[in-house]
């Protein structure tokens, strides 16, 4: 019966200095935040039956598995989706709101401000020169800032959709790893054993997929992770689809190879990209455009009804030539000679009516009854207010995030002190059985001697 | 709740940031002293911010208007009031020549009212900033000058009539010159009304007196002939006092339009309507006429003349002169049409007074409002510093605590007690 003993204390050995096993790589782990602790699951040895009595045989381990709250999990993905929405939709307002370079001196409502002065000053002076030339500045600002308002736009709308490709590949990519962990980790799942760190590195690659894309994930018990974005199963263990990006009535949107082209992308930085490509900047320019086709429009209407400073004097001038695809031009024949503004209501060269009813547009209701600045005024606001709620939405999905990260980290977080703990339990355990393993010699010994 | 190591370490990371976060909003404000950088600060306060700069410049704007305005109806007032200074003189040369017993010494007063002359219209060309003062909108011409003989003193510009307008405020537009018509010019003015029922075809007709530079009794006749509904042709004619033309050529006619619904007139030959000159130069006939008093009403039909003077200043101290050099005293009416333009151009300077008194008064307004933007401006864009300043140094403090704490506590596990 001694070399029960033997038994007994080179299994416990074996389980204890594997459990030190399981401690070291938690330990080695500590600061992965992708990593869920492990935990050997140990349980006593089938006992014997001999001589009618039931004997212990010791310790065995039955499984290594990852501590992991799927609960939290899920929470923690839905808000990953949420917050790299905002946080995204955040980074591309910033840019767009730059775009406006307000409030400052060069912000198109101060130039439109100077510009009406400019008219107010001529009816002063209607035929001086000088002022003529303030006014053709003063419009020539504007046209630029227009101009560069649109260009910058379009030039955000360009990098917003190369970045809605980048991610799509990221995605592609995404996806085609995890199919692969798909693949082996139902092989594996197989064997018994659950390959916890492969599925860990899946958790992680399913959280980063989130981030991009709202999507749909289920756990098949089988071990394979299926995810579905858009109403299209992107992912399983038989497959991993490819996606490509169309553009379908100025908005960005994903289609399978085989054509299928998938619901709007709501979620994730797709969905924040998205949103601003084909809502927000087509939305600021409209209104944009509302105010300048107003500017247009309501100074040639007046500007055609004056008279210009030439002999014989010149009327049915207008003083924008066009306003087409967000760039507005100045009549070419006022920009060569200023004498051909026209300001004068009769024809004398001291009559500034005309620049008197311009000026006045300043404080003409043109656009739903508010004034040109007004109306660009609250554009300006609908820019700083959906930047400010997306930072506040971003930096509120952030704490909740936080919270998550910390209940995930609570549960499944590695602390050193529980494992350094562990180690010396373990330690001690197997060090009793190591003795264990020594004391049954001398017994050995003593009986032997006796022989 | 189960702590571990990352859990502490990631809070701490995430407290720091938010700390630096607060600290570097609060730095860029107090560098730039402003509380609102981009839109996003204050989506509210940024719109107010453009309204409130959009007035204030505006508004300064007006300011400035105004202070060209003041200095043009400054220099205009000292034009007048040397005109008035040399028209007194010419009263008191007149009272004393008419007191005089030697007619022979009358010379001396043709000379004073002669230099009295050359110094009115000096006065009545006066320019100021390039623009001749009393020459209205066509203000780049001499007004006023000899005709070619120089019999007579008569107009150069086209139109001496125009208001020169500014902005001084919101919706207020004020006339800033004294126009060479109100001054010197003789208006012969026709009012009243012409039947808007009458037919197409129907014809209007009314004359008046007018007078040449040197007193001659001329008849102005008006005739006004209904071209289409609300529309008329404008035709007249200067007559001798034989009833013969002074034109060899008619001068064409003028469509007259009118508002259907107001009544009023609304343009002459396609242009805004206003007084124009009628002349016969060589009769020395020269005054401006104005219709557009002239309303259409239906069923009523009658049309009078009205006239401010006979013969204008120049043209009067003129005849006065002549007359001196022959040894004439001049008429009583002469003496009185020199009496009147006294009493018209005090008038004048005296609602010049009134239009700088007006400018004044807006711009202490337009002040008084520039001074509560730029308060309410400052209100929404400038940056509390004490507040900021103690702000920066509180969360300066917790985070030299965070760091102080973090650097005695997270190092710190069983590992070190083993």
């Amino acid at each position: 019966m001694i070399s029960n003993i033997f038994n007994i204390a080179t299994r416990s050995l074996d389980v204890y200095r594997k459990a030190l096993d399981v401690t070291a790589h938690n330990i080695a782990n500590s600061d992965n935040e992708n990593y869920s602790r492990q935990t050997v699951n140990v349980s006593t040895s089938t006992p014997n039956k001999i001589a009618g009595l039931v004997w212990g045989t010791g310790i065995q381990v039955d499984s290594v598995t990852r501590i992991k709250n799927q609960f939290i999990e899920s929470q923690y993905r839905k808000n990953t989706g949420e917050n790299s929405f905002y946080n995204k939709q955040s980074d591309l307002l910033s840019r767009v709101e730059q775009v406006f370079t307000e409030p400052s001196e060069y912000g198109l409502s101060d130039l439109m401000t100077s510009f009406f002065n400019s008219w107010s000053e001529l009816a002063v002076t209607p035929d001086s020169s000088v002022l003529r030339e303030n006014v053709i500045t003063a419009a020539q600002n504007i046209t630029a800032r227009v101009d560069t308002i649109h260009q910058d736009l379009q030039t955000i709308k360009e990098d917003t959709f190369n970045e809605f490709n980048d991610k799509t590949q990221t995605l592609n990519n995404l996806l085609s790893q995890i199919h692969d962990l798909n693949v082996k980790i139902t092989q594996q799942s197989g064997n018994g054993s659950p390959p916890n760190d492969l599925m860990d590195k899946r958790d992680q690659l399913v959280n980063q997929v989130t981030s991009i894309a709202d999507t749909q994930v289920y756990y098949d018990p089988n071990g394979s992770v299926n995810i579905s974005i858009g109403g299209v199963l992107a992912v399983d263990v038989s497959q991993s689809v490819k996606f490509e990006v169309i553009k379908e009535n100025g908005e960005l949107k994903l289609s399978t190879a085989s054509g299928h082209v998938l619901q709007k992308i709501k979620g994730g930085e797709l969905g924040a990209i998205s949103d601003v490509y084909s809502s927000k900047i087509p939305d600021y320019e409209e209104k944009l455009d509302n105010v300048i086709t107003a500017l247009f429009k309501s100074v040639n209407s007046i500007h055609s009804s004056g008279y210009s400073n030439e002999d014989p004097p010149q009327t049915n001038i207008n003083f924008f030539s066009s306003y087409e695809a967000g760039v507005l031009k100045i009549n070419s024949a006022i920009l060569d000679d200023p004498s051909k503004i026209a300001v004068s209501a009769d024809g004398t060269p001291g009559n500034g009516d005309i620049a008197l009813q311009i000026a006045d547009l300043n404080n003409q209701q043109l656009i739903n009854g508010s004034t040109l600045v007004e109306s660009y005024s609250s554009l300006i606001s609908d820019v700083g207010s959906d930047k400010a709620s997306s930072d506040s939405l971003s930096s509120s999905s952030a704490l909740v995030l936080q919270q998550l990260q910390t209940q995930k980290s609570s549960y499944s977080g590695v602390s050193l002190d529980e494992e350094m703990a562990n180690v010396i339990k373990f330690q001690r355990s197997y060090d009793a059985s190591a003795k264990l393993i020594s004391i049954a010699d001398e017994m050995l010994q003593t009986l032997l001697q006796m022989v | 709740m189960r702590i571990t190591d990352l859990m502490s370490v990631d809070n701490y990371i995430l407290n720091i940031q938010r700390t630096k976060e607060k600290m570097s909003t609060i730095q860029s404000q107090l560098s730039t002293q402003q509380k609102i950088q981009k839109p996003s600060d204050s989506p509210e306060g940024t719109g107010k911010l453009i309204r409130l700069q959009n007035q204030l410049s505006t508004s300064s704007g007006y300011s400035k208007n105004i202070e060209d305005g003041l200095s043009y109806i400054d220099v205009s007032i000292t034009a007048m009031e040397s005109i008035q200074t040399s028209i007194t003189d010419i009263l008191t040369s007149l009272a004393t020549a008419n007191n005089a017993t030697v007619t022979d010494g009358l010379d001396s007063f043709a000379d004073q009212v002669d230099n009295a002359l050359d110094a009115i219209l000096n006065a009545a060309n006066e320019k100021f900033n390039g623009k001749y003062l009393f020459a209205g909108t066509d203000y780049s011409t001499k007004p006023y000058g000899y005709n070619a003989d120089g019999s007579a003193i008569e107009i150069k510009a086209s139109n001496i009539s125009g208001k020169q307008n500014i902005q001084i405020s919101k919706n207020v537009v004020q006339k800033i010159n004294i126009t060479g018509e109100e001054l010197f010019g003789t208006v012969v003015k026709q009012s009243g009304n012409l039947d808007s029922s009458a037919a197409v075809g129907s014809v209007q007709t009314n004359q008046t007196s007018v007078y040449s530079s040197d007193g001659t009794e001329y008849t102005f006749i008006a005739t006004y002939t209904k071209t289409a509904d609300n529309t008329y042709s404008l035709s007249y004619d200067i007559q001798d006092s034989g009833g013969s033309s002074v034109y060899s050529t008619p001068p064409s006619s003028l469509n007259v339009k009118f508002n259907s619904t107001t009544g009023e007139i609304s343009s002459i030959d396609g242009k805004p309507a206003s007084s124009f000159i009628v002349e016969a130069p060589s009769q020395n006939i020269q005054f401006s006429f104005d219709t557009t008093k002239i309303k259409e009403t239906s069923g009523v039909s009658s049309l009078s003349f009205s006239a401010n003077q006979d013969v204008d200043i120049f043209n009067t101290l003129l005849t006065i002169k002549n007359k001196l050099q022959n040894g004439e005293l001049p008429t009583d009416e002469e003496v009185a049409r020199v009496e009147n333009f006294n009493q018209n151009i005090l008038n004048k300077i005296s609602s010049a007074g009134n239009i700088v008194n007006k400018l004044q008064d807006t711009n202490d307004v337009l002040n008084n409002q520039q001074n509560v933007i730029t308060d309410l401006i400052s209100n929404e864009q400038d940056v509390d510093e004490a507040k900021a300043i103690l702000d920066l140094q509180n969360m300066d403090y917790i985070l030299q605590v965070t760091y102080q704490v973090s650097s005695m506590i997270l190092p710190r596990s069983l590992l070190d007690y083993l």
